[in-house]
C-alpha cells in the first residue's frame, strides 16, 4: 500500500524531466576537468622529482678530439673537486643519441648535429652560490661550457602546468554554478507549476521545511541519477584517453596516470553533485516560500 | 478560542467585505454562519484559518494575536484548524486515504496509526470501497466526504466548514451533521457555512450572520 507518497508530485511534472541529463552534462564535463587537473599535479611532481638534485654540463663539441678529450678531463677534475657534488656521469654519444632519438626519430644523420657532450651531475643540497662558484669554475676553462641547472625549464614547465590547472578548477567552478543556476530555475519552476498544492499542503498545517524536504529529496534524487550517468561517461572517457597515450609512447604526451586515491576523488564528484542539488533545492524552496 | 476586535476585511483595493466586526466564541461551541451569497462568509473563514489577514481590526486565535504572530508560527495554529473547503481542494495526485492521511504526515504521526485512523473514518463516512480511488474518479459527494474526513482526521480544536452538505443527499448530510456534533461534543469549536434552512431548523444552533458586511448573532435553540 502506498501509504506515505509525496504530497507533492513532483516526478510527474515536466520541470524536472532534463535535469538529470543537464547533471550528467556537468558531472561530465567537471570530472574530466578534474581529472586532467590531478593528471597535471602528479606530472608536475613527477617531473619536479626527476629533475630534483640534477644539472647537466655541457661541453662545446667544435674542437679537436685532443683539445675535447683535454677539456673534458679538465671539467671532470673540477666537478670531482666540488664538495656538494655526490657524483658525476660522462654522457657518451651512443647514449645521447638515445635520449633524442624520441624526440628526433632515428633516422638522423646525429653526426652532422652540433650536440654537445653532456656530463650529468647529481648532488643531494646546494645553494645558488656554489652553482655560481661552479659555473664561474667551468668557464674559466671554457667559457662554451654550459652549466644547465634545470631550473628555468622547469620552472616554465611547472608554470604552464599550474595554469592548466588553475584552468581546470575553474572549469569545475563554472560547472558547479551552471548547476547551481539550474536546479534554482527547475526548482522555482515546480514550486510555480505545484503553488495549489502548496497552499493546500500549507493549509492543513505544513511549514516550509516540509515542502522543502519534498523538493530537496527530488533534487537529489535526479541529482545522483544524473551524477552517476555522467560519472560513467567521464570514467570511460577517461581510460579510453588513457589507453590511447599508453598506446602512443610519446614522450611530449606523458600517460594519463591517476591514483587509486584520485580514482575516489573522482567518484565523489557525482556524490557532489547530488548534494549540490538537494541543498540548491531546499534553499530555494525556503526563501521562495518565506 | 476565536476573538474578533473591530476586524474588517478588504481585496486589494476593493471595498471592505467584512467591517468592524467584534466576536469572541467559546471553546466548544457550535456556530452556523449564515447569510446570502457574496456577503462575506467565507472571507471570515478565511481569516479565521489564516488564509488572509485583516486589514483593521484585532483576530485572536487559541489566545495568539495572529497580527503579531511571525508567519513561521502559522502551521502550528493551521495543524489545530480543520477546514472544509467549498471547492474540496483535494490533491488529485494522491488517493482518498492519502489525501486524508496528509494532516496526519504533516505532523509525524506513526505511519500505522495513520493506516487505522484513516481506514476507520473513511469506512464510517461510507467510502470503504473508494479507499485507493483518485479524487477525479469520485463523485461530488464522495469528494466532499473525503474533504470532510481530511479536516476532522486530526481532531481539530477549531472546525471551519464551507458549505459542507452541499453536494450530500438527505441521510449522508444528517450522517455528517451527527459527526460534527459529535466532534463538538468533544470540545471541538465548530463553525459551519451554510445556506441550508432545513440544516438550521434540523439543529437549531446559534448562527452568525453575516449581511452587508456586518454581523449580528441570532440566539440558536440548543
Amino acid at each position: 500500500m502506498r501509504l506515505l507518497a509525496p504530497a507533492l508530485p513532483l516526478g510527474h511534472d515536466s520541470s524536472g524531466r532534463f535535469l538529470p541529463w543537464i547533471m550528467a552534462f556537468m558531472v561530465y564535463i567537471g570530472m574530466l576537468a578534474l581529472a586532467s587537473s590531478l593528471a597535471l599535479d602528479r606530472l608536475a611532481a613527477r617531473w619536479n622529482s626527476g629533475l630534483q638534485g640534477t644539472m647537466t654540463v655541457m661541453l662545446p663539441t667544435q674542437l679537436t678530439p685532443a683539445a675535447q678529450n683535454l677539456l673534458r678531463e679538465k671539467t671532470v677534475q673540477v666537478i670531482n673537486n666540488t664538495s656538494w657534488i655526490v657524483r658525476s656521469q660522462v654522457i657518451d654519444s651512443v647514449e645521447t643519441r638515445k635520449m633524442l632519438e624520441p624526440w628526433l626519430g632515428n633516422n638522423l644523420n646525429f653526426g652532422e648535429l652540433p650536440i654537445p657532450e653532456l656530463i650529468a651531475i647529481e648532488y643531494l643540497s646546494t645553494n645558488p652560490s656554489n652553482v655560481a662558484n661552479l659555473r664561474h669554475a667551468l668557464n674559466a676553462l671554457s667559457p662554451d661550457i654550459l652549466l644547465d641547472d634545470h631550473q628555468g625549464w622547469l620552472a616554465e614547465l611547472l608554470s604552464f602546468a599550474e595554469s592548466l590547472q588553475g584552468l581546470a578548477y575553474l572549469l569545475i567552478l563554472v560547472v558547479g554554478a551552471a548547476t547551481v543556476v539550474t536546479v534554482i530555475f527547475v526548482t522555482q519552476t515546480g514550486l510555480a507549476i505545484n503553488r495549489r498544492i502548496v497552499d493546500i499542503v500549507h493549509l492543513v498545517g505544513a511549514p516550509n521545511r516540509y515542502i522543502a524536504r519534498q523538493f530537496q529529496y527530488h533534487s537529489l534524487r535526479l541529482g545522483l541519477v544524473g551524477g552517476f550517468i555522467g560519472a560513467c561517461m567521464a570514467g570511460l572517457t577517461l581510460l579510453a584517453i588513457e589507453y590511447l597515450l599508453g598506446s602512443l609512447s610519446s614522450v611530449i604526451l606523458p600517460r594519463l596516470t591517476l591514483s587509486f586515491w584520485h580514482w575516489v576523488l573522482l567518484s565523489l564528484l557525482p556524490l557532489s553533485a547530488g548534494m549540490i542539488a538537494m541543498f540548491t533545492a531546499r534553499y530555494t524552496v525556503l526563501r521562495a516560500l518565506s | 478560542m476565536v476573538f474578533l476586535e473591530q476586524v474588517s476585511m478588504r481585496y486589494g483595493n476593493d471595498p471592505e467585505i467584512l467591517r468592524d466586526i467584534s466576536l469572541k466564541l467559546q471553546p466548544g461551541s457550535f456556530h452556523f454562519l449564515t447569510g446570502p451569497s457574496g456577503a462575506g462568509k467565507s472571507s471570515l473563514l478565511r481569516l479565521m484559518y489564516l488564509d488572509q489577514q485583516p486589514s483593521n481590526g484585532t483576530l485572536r486565535l487559541f489566545g495568539y494575536n495572529v497580527g503579531r504572530l511571525p508567519r513561521q508560527q502559522y502551521p502550528l495554529i493551521r495543524r489545530r484548524i480543520g477546514v472544509v473547503f467549498q471547492d474540496f481542494r483535494l490533491l488529485d495526485n494522491l488517493t482518498a486515504f492519502e489525501n486524508v492521511a496528509l494532516p496526519l504526515k504533516v505532523i509525524g504521526f506513526p505511519e500505522n496509526k495513520i493506516r487505522d485512523h484513516v481506514s476507520e473514518l473513511l469506512i464510517w463516512v461510507g467510502l470503504a470501497d473508494y479507499l485507493y480511488n483518485y479524487p477525479k474518479t469520485l463523485s461530488g459527494g464522495q469528494q466532499q466526504r473525503v474533504a470532510i474526513a481530511r479536516a476532522i482526521i486530526s481532531r481539530p480544536s477549531l472546525l471551519l466548514a464551507d458549505e459542507p452538505t452541499g453536494n450530500l443527499d438527505e441521510p449522508m448530510s444528517m450522517r455528517l451533521m451527527y459527526l460534527f456534533e459529535e466532534l463538538n461534543k468533544t470540545g471541538t469549536t465548530v463553525i459551519i457555512a451554510t445556506h441550508s434552512e432545513n440544516l438550521i431548523e434540523r439543529f437549531p444552533y446559534p448562527q452568525l450572520h453575516i449581511d452587508g458586511g456586518h454581523l449580528t448573532i441570532i440566539p440558536g435553540k440548543k
